[in-house]
Protein backbone atom coordinates (compact mmCIF):
# COMPACT_ATOMS: atom_id res chain seq x y z
CA UNK A 1 0.00 0.00 0.00
CA UNK A 2 2.86 2.35 0.94
CA UNK A 3 4.50 1.67 -2.42
CA UNK A 4 1.23 2.42 -4.20
CA UNK A 5 0.83 5.75 -2.38
CA UNK A 6 4.47 6.65 -3.10
CA UNK A 7 4.07 5.85 -6.80
CA UNK A 8 0.85 7.83 -6.99
CA UNK A 9 2.49 10.78 -5.24
CA UNK A 10 5.40 10.64 -7.72
CA UNK A 11 2.98 10.60 -10.67
CA UNK A 12 0.99 13.55 -9.27
CA UNK A 13 4.22 15.52 -8.68
CA UNK A 14 5.37 14.66 -12.19
CA UNK A 15 2.09 16.03 -13.61
CA UNK A 16 2.55 19.27 -11.71
CA UNK A 17 6.12 19.56 -12.90
CA UNK A 18 5.18 18.80 -16.51
CA UNK A 19 2.44 21.42 -16.73
CA UNK A 20 4.60 23.99 -14.92
CA UNK A 21 7.40 23.30 -17.40
CA UNK A 22 5.13 24.40 -20.27
CA UNK A 23 4.62 27.85 -18.68
CA UNK A 24 1.04 27.95 -19.89
CA UNK A 25 -0.74 31.26 -19.75
CA UNK A 26 -4.47 31.36 -19.08
CA UNK A 27 -6.32 33.98 -21.09
CA UNK A 28 -9.85 34.75 -19.85
CA UNK A 29 -12.21 37.15 -21.57
CA UNK A 30 -14.72 37.86 -24.31
CA UNK A 31 -14.02 36.98 -27.94
CA UNK A 32 -13.88 40.12 -30.08
CA UNK A 33 -12.55 38.66 -33.34
CA UNK A 34 -11.98 35.29 -34.93
CA UNK A 35 -9.86 34.52 -37.98
CA UNK A 36 -8.88 31.20 -39.49
CA UNK A 37 -5.80 31.07 -37.30
CA UNK A 38 -6.40 33.35 -34.35
CA UNK A 39 -8.79 34.39 -31.61
CA UNK A 40 -8.71 37.90 -30.15
CA UNK A 41 -9.92 38.20 -26.59
CA UNK A 42 -10.85 41.27 -24.58
CA UNK A 43 -9.47 40.40 -21.15
CA UNK A 44 -10.63 41.70 -17.79
CA UNK A 45 -7.61 44.00 -17.79
CA UNK A 46 -9.10 45.52 -20.97
CA UNK A 47 -6.05 44.60 -23.03
CA UNK A 48 -7.00 42.76 -26.21
CA UNK A 49 -4.93 39.60 -26.53
CA UNK A 50 -4.56 37.64 -29.75
CA UNK A 51 -3.98 33.93 -29.38
CA UNK A 52 -3.03 31.85 -32.40
CA UNK A 53 -4.49 28.41 -33.02
CA UNK A 54 -2.68 25.29 -34.20
CA UNK A 55 -3.74 21.97 -35.66
CA UNK A 56 -3.23 20.46 -32.18
CA UNK A 57 -5.43 23.06 -30.42
CA UNK A 58 -8.26 21.36 -28.54
CA UNK A 59 -11.68 22.97 -28.28
CA UNK A 60 -14.24 22.25 -25.58
CA UNK A 61 -17.75 23.65 -25.55
CA UNK A 62 -19.60 23.05 -22.27
CA UNK A 63 -17.09 20.33 -21.43
CA UNK A 64 -17.57 18.38 -24.67
CA UNK A 65 -15.21 18.20 -27.63
CA UNK A 66 -15.93 20.98 -30.15
CA UNK A 67 -14.25 22.84 -32.99
CA UNK A 68 -13.30 26.44 -33.75
CA UNK A 69 -16.47 26.76 -35.84
CA UNK A 70 -18.51 26.47 -32.63
CA UNK A 71 -16.87 29.58 -31.19
CA UNK A 72 -18.56 32.94 -31.80
CA UNK A 73 -17.69 36.59 -31.28
CA UNK A 74 -19.07 37.61 -27.89
CA UNK A 75 -18.47 34.20 -26.27
CA UNK A 76 -16.71 34.07 -22.94
CA UNK A 77 -13.61 32.02 -23.38
CA UNK A 78 -10.78 30.47 -21.35
CA UNK A 79 -7.66 29.78 -23.40
CA UNK A 80 -4.64 27.86 -22.14
CA UNK A 81 -1.78 29.03 -24.29
CA UNK A 82 1.96 28.75 -24.55
CA UNK A 83 4.38 31.46 -25.64
CA UNK A 84 6.29 30.46 -28.77
CA UNK A 85 8.60 33.21 -29.90
CA UNK A 86 6.53 36.39 -29.64
CA UNK A 87 3.21 34.61 -30.22
CA UNK A 88 0.76 33.01 -27.84
CA UNK A 89 -0.25 29.60 -29.20
CA UNK A 90 -3.46 27.99 -27.92
CA UNK A 91 -3.27 24.50 -26.47
CA UNK A 92 -6.88 24.44 -25.31
CA UNK A 93 -9.86 26.73 -25.88
CA UNK A 94 -12.83 26.32 -23.54
CA UNK A 95 -16.16 28.06 -23.83
CA UNK A 96 -19.84 27.54 -23.01
CA UNK A 97 -21.54 26.94 -19.69
CA UNK A 98 -20.30 23.93 -17.75
CA UNK A 99 -22.55 22.11 -15.32
CA UNK A 100 -20.72 20.99 -12.19
CA UNK A 101 -20.49 17.21 -11.98
CA UNK A 102 -21.71 15.85 -8.65
CA UNK A 103 -18.66 13.56 -8.29
CA UNK A 104 -16.19 16.43 -8.84
CA UNK A 105 -13.50 16.14 -6.17
CA UNK B 1 45.22 -19.60 -44.22
CA UNK B 2 43.57 -17.25 -46.71
CA UNK B 3 40.19 -18.02 -45.15
CA UNK B 4 41.53 -17.25 -41.69
CA UNK B 5 42.93 -13.89 -42.84
CA UNK B 6 39.64 -12.99 -44.50
CA UNK B 7 37.75 -13.89 -41.32
CA UNK B 8 40.12 -11.73 -39.29
CA UNK B 9 39.60 -8.80 -41.63
CA UNK B 10 35.81 -9.19 -41.47
CA UNK B 11 35.90 -9.37 -37.67
CA UNK B 12 38.18 -6.33 -37.45
CA UNK B 13 35.96 -4.37 -39.86
CA UNK B 14 32.85 -5.32 -37.86
CA UNK B 15 34.44 -4.28 -34.56
CA UNK B 16 35.66 -1.00 -36.11
CA UNK B 17 32.20 -0.36 -37.59
CA UNK B 18 30.49 -1.06 -34.27
CA UNK B 19 32.99 1.17 -32.44
CA UNK B 20 32.45 4.00 -34.95
CA UNK B 21 28.66 3.64 -34.66
CA UNK B 22 28.91 3.61 -30.86
CA UNK B 23 31.19 6.67 -30.83
CA UNK B 24 28.88 8.60 -33.16
CA UNK B 25 25.83 7.64 -31.08
CA UNK B 26 27.48 8.76 -27.85
CA UNK B 27 28.72 12.01 -29.46
CA UNK B 28 25.21 12.74 -30.75
CA UNK B 29 23.81 12.30 -27.23
CA UNK B 30 20.78 10.45 -25.95
CA UNK B 31 17.32 11.93 -25.73
CA UNK B 32 14.09 10.37 -24.51
CA UNK B 33 12.41 12.36 -27.32
CA UNK B 34 13.71 9.88 -29.88
CA UNK B 35 11.88 6.74 -30.90
CA UNK B 36 13.63 3.45 -30.15
CA UNK B 37 15.42 2.00 -33.17
CA UNK B 38 13.97 -1.08 -34.85
CA UNK B 39 16.63 -3.24 -33.20
CA UNK B 40 15.88 -1.84 -29.74
CA UNK B 41 12.14 -2.31 -30.26
CA UNK B 42 12.61 -5.88 -31.46
CA UNK B 43 14.91 -6.82 -28.58
CA UNK B 44 12.63 -5.17 -25.99
CA UNK B 45 9.46 -6.79 -27.35
CA UNK B 46 11.10 -10.20 -27.53
CA UNK B 47 12.47 -9.85 -23.99
CA UNK B 48 9.04 -8.82 -22.73
CA UNK B 49 7.36 -11.79 -24.43
CA UNK B 50 9.93 -14.20 -23.04
CA UNK B 51 9.62 -12.72 -19.56
CA UNK B 52 5.94 -13.66 -19.23
CA UNK B 53 5.61 -17.27 -18.06
CA UNK B 54 3.23 -19.42 -20.13
CA UNK B 55 0.98 -20.08 -17.12
CA UNK B 56 0.54 -16.31 -16.64
CA UNK B 57 0.06 -15.70 -20.36
CA UNK B 58 -2.86 -18.12 -20.49
CA UNK B 59 -4.43 -17.00 -17.20
CA UNK B 60 -8.16 -16.26 -17.41
CA UNK B 61 -9.74 -13.07 -16.14
CA UNK B 62 -11.80 -13.91 -13.02
CA UNK B 63 -14.11 -10.93 -13.70
CA UNK B 64 -16.78 -10.37 -16.34
CA UNK B 65 -17.15 -6.98 -18.07
CA UNK B 66 -20.30 -5.92 -16.18
CA UNK B 67 -21.24 -2.21 -16.17
CA UNK B 68 -20.25 -2.01 -12.46
CA UNK B 69 -16.82 -3.53 -13.00
CA UNK B 70 -16.16 -1.35 -16.07
CA UNK B 71 -17.26 1.79 -14.22
CA UNK B 72 -14.92 0.99 -11.31
CA UNK B 73 -12.02 0.24 -13.67
CA UNK B 74 -12.71 3.42 -15.68
CA UNK B 75 -12.34 5.59 -12.54
CA UNK B 76 -9.22 3.63 -11.54
CA UNK B 77 -7.69 4.09 -15.01
CA UNK B 78 -8.45 7.84 -14.96
CA UNK B 79 -6.81 8.17 -11.55
CA UNK B 80 -3.75 5.93 -12.00
CA UNK B 81 -3.06 5.38 -15.73
CA UNK B 82 -4.39 8.37 -17.70
CA UNK B 83 -1.49 10.66 -16.74
CA UNK B 84 0.67 8.72 -19.20
CA UNK B 85 -1.87 6.83 -21.33
CA UNK B 86 -4.67 9.45 -21.61
CA UNK B 87 -8.31 8.78 -20.72
CA UNK B 88 -8.92 7.18 -24.11
CA UNK B 89 -5.66 5.20 -23.98
CA UNK B 90 -4.10 6.90 -27.02
CA UNK B 91 -0.92 7.79 -25.08
CA UNK B 92 -0.89 11.36 -26.39
CA UNK B 93 -0.09 13.05 -23.08
CA UNK B 94 2.77 15.34 -22.06
CA UNK B 95 4.46 12.57 -20.11
CA UNK B 96 3.44 9.64 -22.34
CA UNK B 97 4.91 11.20 -25.47
CA UNK B 98 8.22 12.03 -23.80
CA UNK B 99 8.90 8.64 -22.24
CA UNK B 100 11.37 6.24 -23.81
CA UNK B 101 9.75 4.25 -25.27
CA UNK B 102 6.62 6.41 -25.67
CA UNK B 103 3.31 5.27 -24.17
CA UNK B 104 1.68 3.04 -26.77
CA UNK B 105 -1.82 3.56 -28.14
CA UNK B 106 -3.61 0.91 -26.07
CA UNK B 107 -6.48 0.75 -28.57
CA UNK B 108 -4.25 -0.60 -31.32
CA UNK B 109 -3.64 -4.22 -32.22
CA UNK B 110 -0.17 -4.28 -30.58
CA UNK B 111 -1.96 -4.15 -27.21
CA UNK B 112 -5.39 -5.55 -28.10
CA UNK B 113 -3.83 -8.71 -29.59
CA UNK B 114 -2.10 -9.55 -26.30
CA UNK B 115 -3.85 -12.15 -24.16
CA UNK B 116 -5.71 -11.07 -21.00
CA UNK B 117 -2.97 -12.77 -19.02
CA UNK B 118 -0.24 -10.81 -20.79
CA UNK B 119 -1.97 -7.47 -20.21
CA UNK B 120 -2.55 -8.37 -16.56
CA UNK B 121 1.10 -9.39 -16.16
CA UNK B 122 2.31 -6.09 -17.63
CA UNK B 123 0.08 -4.03 -15.31
CA UNK B 124 0.91 -6.12 -12.23
CA UNK B 125 4.67 -6.44 -12.85
CA UNK B 126 5.47 -3.38 -14.94
CA UNK B 127 8.08 -3.39 -17.70
CA UNK B 128 11.72 -2.95 -16.75
CA UNK B 129 13.67 -0.03 -18.26
CA UNK B 130 10.48 1.72 -19.38
CA UNK B 131 8.11 4.19 -17.69
CA UNK B 132 5.67 1.38 -16.84
CA UNK B 133 5.73 0.64 -13.10
CA UNK B 134 4.37 -2.46 -11.36
CA UNK B 135 0.97 -1.72 -9.84
CA UNK B 136 -0.82 -3.23 -6.85
CA UNK B 137 0.47 -5.48 -4.12
CA UNK B 138 2.37 -8.69 -4.85
CA UNK B 139 0.03 -11.66 -5.15
CA UNK B 140 -3.63 -11.57 -6.13
CA UNK B 141 -4.56 -8.26 -7.71
CA UNK B 142 -8.24 -7.85 -8.57
CA UNK B 143 -7.87 -4.21 -9.60
CA UNK B 144 -5.40 -5.08 -12.37
CA UNK B 145 -7.74 -7.77 -13.74
CA UNK B 146 -10.54 -5.19 -13.84
CA UNK B 147 -8.20 -2.80 -15.68
CA UNK B 148 -7.66 -5.52 -18.30
CA UNK B 149 -11.42 -5.42 -19.01
CA UNK B 150 -11.33 -1.65 -19.31
CA UNK B 151 -8.36 -1.77 -21.70
CA UNK B 152 -10.37 -4.21 -23.86
CA UNK B 153 -13.18 -1.64 -23.81
CA UNK B 154 -10.98 1.32 -24.86
CA UNK B 155 -11.64 1.00 -28.64
CA UNK B 156 -15.38 1.45 -27.94
CA UNK B 157 -15.10 4.43 -25.56
CA UNK B 158 -17.88 7.02 -25.86
CA UNK B 159 -17.52 10.82 -25.37
CA UNK B 160 -19.81 10.50 -22.33
CA UNK B 161 -17.47 7.97 -20.73
CA UNK B 162 -14.51 10.25 -21.45
CA UNK B 163 -16.31 13.12 -19.71
CA UNK B 164 -17.09 10.95 -16.69
CA UNK B 165 -13.39 10.18 -16.29
CA UNK B 166 -12.20 13.79 -16.06
CA UNK B 167 -13.08 14.38 -12.38
CA UNK B 168 -10.91 11.38 -11.48
CA UNK B 169 -7.77 12.64 -13.27
CA UNK B 170 -5.07 13.60 -10.74
CA UNK B 171 -4.78 17.35 -10.20
CA UNK B 172 -3.17 19.53 -7.55
CA UNK B 173 -5.33 21.64 -5.22
CA UNK B 174 -4.10 24.77 -7.03
CA UNK B 175 -5.09 23.38 -10.44
CA UNK B 176 -8.55 22.42 -9.17
CA UNK B 177 -9.05 25.86 -7.65
CA UNK B 178 -7.98 27.55 -10.90
CA UNK B 179 -10.26 25.26 -12.88
CA UNK B 180 -13.20 26.20 -10.63
CA UNK B 181 -12.45 29.92 -11.09
CA UNK B 182 -12.38 29.48 -14.86
CA UNK B 183 -15.59 27.46 -14.80
CA UNK B 184 -17.26 30.20 -12.73
CA UNK B 185 -16.05 32.81 -15.24
CA UNK B 186 -17.59 30.87 -18.14
CA UNK B 187 -20.85 30.24 -16.28
CA UNK B 188 -21.22 33.91 -15.33
CA UNK B 189 -21.44 34.77 -18.99
CA UNK B 190 -24.53 32.60 -19.50
CA UNK B 191 -26.95 35.52 -19.86
CA UNK B 192 -24.52 38.26 -20.81
CA UNK B 193 -23.89 37.45 -24.45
Amino acid sequence: MKRMILLLAMVVLAVGAASAHGKEQHVLGKVTAITASSITVQTKAKDPVTVYTMAETKYKKSGAAASMKDLEVGDRVVIHAEKMGDKLMANEVRFGVVAKTPQQR
Amino acid sequence: MRKRTLLLWITAASVAGAAAFGWMTIRRGFSARDNPSAIEAYVAETARKLSIPASERNAKNPFAPTPEVLSEARAHFADHCATCHGNDGNGKTDIGQNLYPKSPDLRRSETQNLTDGEIYYIIHNGIRLTGMPAWGRPGKDDDSWKLVLFIRHLPQMTPQEMKEMEPFNPKSAAERSEEEDEQRFLNEGKDQK
